[in-house]
């Protein structure tokens, strides 16, 4: 609401003009209140005058209008916040002084309408409006106009409080406000958003559009102490900043290194007011015209790591808005513990996604293990055995890597582990031999299954068949040209010699097509006289 | 389990396998099997798969172990069909070996996989259009409507 409004809608006056209450006085004798009206501004009241006493003592500036729009009285507070002194506004017309020019028509429009109406429908209300300081600056008031009728003539007196302080608070709050509910808002977002990007995403739309910027872009660390920031998501206006984006996805930066480096380094927001001028902006210098004038970013941090970094562009030159750096220093730790949380979720929902696929892959080797062993048995017996072994083989196999994390296994742990149900005696019936050889978690299952064949047909045939056999295992380094690999000798030594029996056949086929197809090795089989003798050679990857 | 299955029926090594001769260059008229590639590093489950083939009078003419060596035999040995696992080790997976094959041959590409995840199927979709995708482990019934041989 504004001043000419209240002016533009004066009462009719013809009602009651509340008498003030004077005050207990030691002085002389009040001035009747209709002098107000009377008096011409040009006459000073006397100094001591209740009714001047009231004026200059109320915390309000008072301003009295005369039925001719004069200024007829104007007590200290309008002297400080209009910035006039008394003497040099009396009797002016009040619109000149204090109502911004724009304004001055409705007002006089107004007044003429209350002398020919009597009415006025803002009177004796409150409310809020723009007056003029004798700067020339506008500012919020709060005003209340009562009219005072006396010998037909009527006055208007003016109650105005200077409320600029008052708004600036409330815009601050306001902006507080927003500032809270975008950082709550922000963090249900991130904590319902599918996924990190998808809560970058978020976090993007929502900062743009709190500090009115055009482009936000996330970049996530590919490692946090050697690795490089890379691009991840955008925010802002489709085709926009083509050239600017398209340098930007493809740029890596190294902690440091531009904006986002900077920002990653120092763990806290910088601000680019204006980049072209910017030492450390390499994107600004790709010798195309990018379209950016300010630059700002701030991290998303967890505790000490820096989960993400954000960065906005703006085309023009911006000097740094603190309040702003505040928020963002405030969302980046908020968001940060969300987008932590939602990590853990992910990498659970990961590893959740990894077990499935283990366990389906698991069961789809015992169905085929099952389906073989069918295939080869002669009895439901016989079967269930075979199956049975090598169902439990694999079992131990995947205990042993269970207690190894899943990192690697030891060869001589592997095999001591697959043979132990085969051997009575084992620590005299076998030995173990070779350096340490530690292997993955798929060439330690595949292995394992060639090695339990291998030990079966030992017990049933071979060197752990009968009392006085043998199985001694050696390996050694046997690097090819082709790279690292390893030689594994399955030495069996028994007493009585047999030739080698027709039922291993479906065993060694498998051993030998695993360690070809499965471990990309080789594998030899030679009957002596003393027993049967393999020897693979088989890659070794990453060591 | 009431019934004792047989022994294997032949005893063809991968090696053996890969010597046969195309059935056009055989020089006999007879009627046409389709023909299979396996591309699988588990060879337990690629015998499984190879026994469910050939329930199906499907002719299994190769078992890769991996990616690189899939597009090598499909090049080598023209296939109708190729079944495909995803995670096969180190090195390219079973979508992009697929893709790779598209670009060298109509064989229809059927993929077997551990990792049923919709990201995967995802990709699947846009990479290999139309490929199948059926999870491990897998039964005659759902690899046969895969492959569309009669059930």
């Amino acid at each position: 609401m504004r001043l000419p409004d209240a002016a533009d809608n004066l009462v009719s006056a013809g009602s009651h003009a509340s008498t003030p209450s004077s005050p207990p006085t030691q002085r002389k004798k009040p001035a009747p209140l209709r002098q107000l009206a009377a008096t011409s501004a040009r006459q000073d009241m006397a100094p001591d005058d209740p009714v001047k006493l009231a004026l200059d003592t109320a915390l309000d500036a008072v301003v009295v209008m005369g039925p001719d729009g004069a200024i007829a009285e104007w007590n200290a507070i309008a002297e400080e916040i209009f910035g006039w002194p008394r003497a040099e506004v009396a009797g002016r017309q009040l619109a000149d002084v204090i109502i911004p020019a724009r304004f001055r028509n409705d007002h006089y429009a107004g007044l003429t309408r209350f002398h020919a109406t009597g009415e006025g429908p803002l009177l004796r209300k409150r409310i809020e409006t723009t007056a003029l300081r004798r700067g020339g600056e506008e500012f919020p008031v709060e005003l209340s106009i009562s009219p005072l009728v006396r010998g037909g003539e009527t006055c208007f007196v003016g109650f105005l409080r200077d409320i600029s302080e008052r708004h600036q608070s409330e815009d601050l709050l306001r902006t507080e406000a927003r500032r809270a509910t975008l950082l709550h808002q922000l963090t249900s977002f991130a904590a319902q958003s599918a996924s990190v990007e998808e809560a970058l995403r978020q976090c993007l739309a929502a900062v743009c559009e709190m500090i009115g910027w055009p482009l936000g872009h996330a970049l996530l660390p590919t490692g946090q102490e050697q690795g490089e920031l890379v691009s991840s998501v955008w925010h802002g206006p489709p085709g926009a900043f083509a050239v600017f984006r398209e340098i930007s996805d493809a740029t890596r930066f190294s902690p440091g290194v531009g904006l986002p480096g900077e920002i990653w380094q120092k763990r806290e927001p910088v601000w680019i007011a204006d980049v072209q001028r910017s030492g450390n902006f390499p994107r600004a210098r790709s010798g195309h015209e990018i379209g950016i004038g300010a630059a700002f970013g701030f991290p998303i941090k967890s505790g000490d790591q820096v989960i993400a970094v954000l960065e906005f562009f703006h085309p023009a030159v911006r000097e740094p808005d603190d309040s702003i750096l505040l928020t963002a220093r405030a969302l980046g730790d908020q968001v940060g513990r969300v987008l932590e949380r939602k990590q853990d979720l992910e990498r659970q929902h990961d590893l959740l996604a990894e077990l499935n696929h283990r366990v389906k892959n698991m069961l789809a080797v015992v169905v085929g293990m099952a389906t073989q062993t069918a295939r080869t048995a002669e009895t439901i017996g016989a079967f269930q055995e075979s199956f049975t072994g090598r169902v439990m083989s694999l079992s131990r196999t995947y205990s042993a890597l269970t207690s190894s994390e899943w990192h690697r296994i030891g060869l001589g742990e592997l095999l001591a582990g697959v043979i132990a149900p085969y051997a009575d005696a084992p620590s005299e019936r076998v030995s173990l031999s070779g350096p340490l050889v530690a292997l993955a978690p798929k060439m330690a299952i595949a292995l394992s299954i060639v090695v339990h064949e291998l030990a079966t047909n030992a017990r049933k045939f071979g060197g752990l068949a009968s009392a006085g056999g043998r199985l001694d295992i050696a390996w050694n380094r046997a690097d090819t040209a082709s790279g690292p690999a390893f030689e594994l000798i399955w030495r069996e030594f028994r007493p009585g010699v047999l030739e080698a029996p027709e039922k291993t056949r479906f065993g060694l086929r498998l051993v030998e097509t695993s360690v070809r197809h499965e471990l990309r090795g080789t594998a030899e089989r030679s009957f002596e006289a003393d027993g049967v003798r393999h020897r693979f050679v088989i890659p070794y990857p990453g060591n | 389990m009431d019934r004792v299955a047989t022994a294997r029926p032949e005893e063809i090594s991968d090696t053996d396998r890969q010597q046969e001769r195309r059935p056009q260059d055989d020089g006999r008229l007879r009627l046409h099997k389709k023909r299979a590639i396996i591309v699988e590093d588990e060879l337990f489950v690629a015998w499984h798969i190879e026994s469910l083939l050939q329930d199906a009078e499907v002719e299994v003419c190769a078992i890769a172990a991996n990616g690189e060596e899939a597009i090598e035999k499909v090049n080598d040995l023209m296939p109708d069909l190729v079944i495909m696992d995803i995670n096969l080790g180190d090195g390219m997976d079973g979508v992009e070996a697929a893709e790779r094959i598209r670009e060298l041959s109509d064989a229809k590409i059927v993929f077997v996989t551990a990792n049923g995840d919709r990201k995967t199927v995802a990709r699947v979709a846009e990479t290999v259009p139309g490929a199948p995708v059926v999870a491990k482990p897998t039964s005659a019934a759902i690899l046969r409507a895969a492959i569309g041989a009669p059930q």
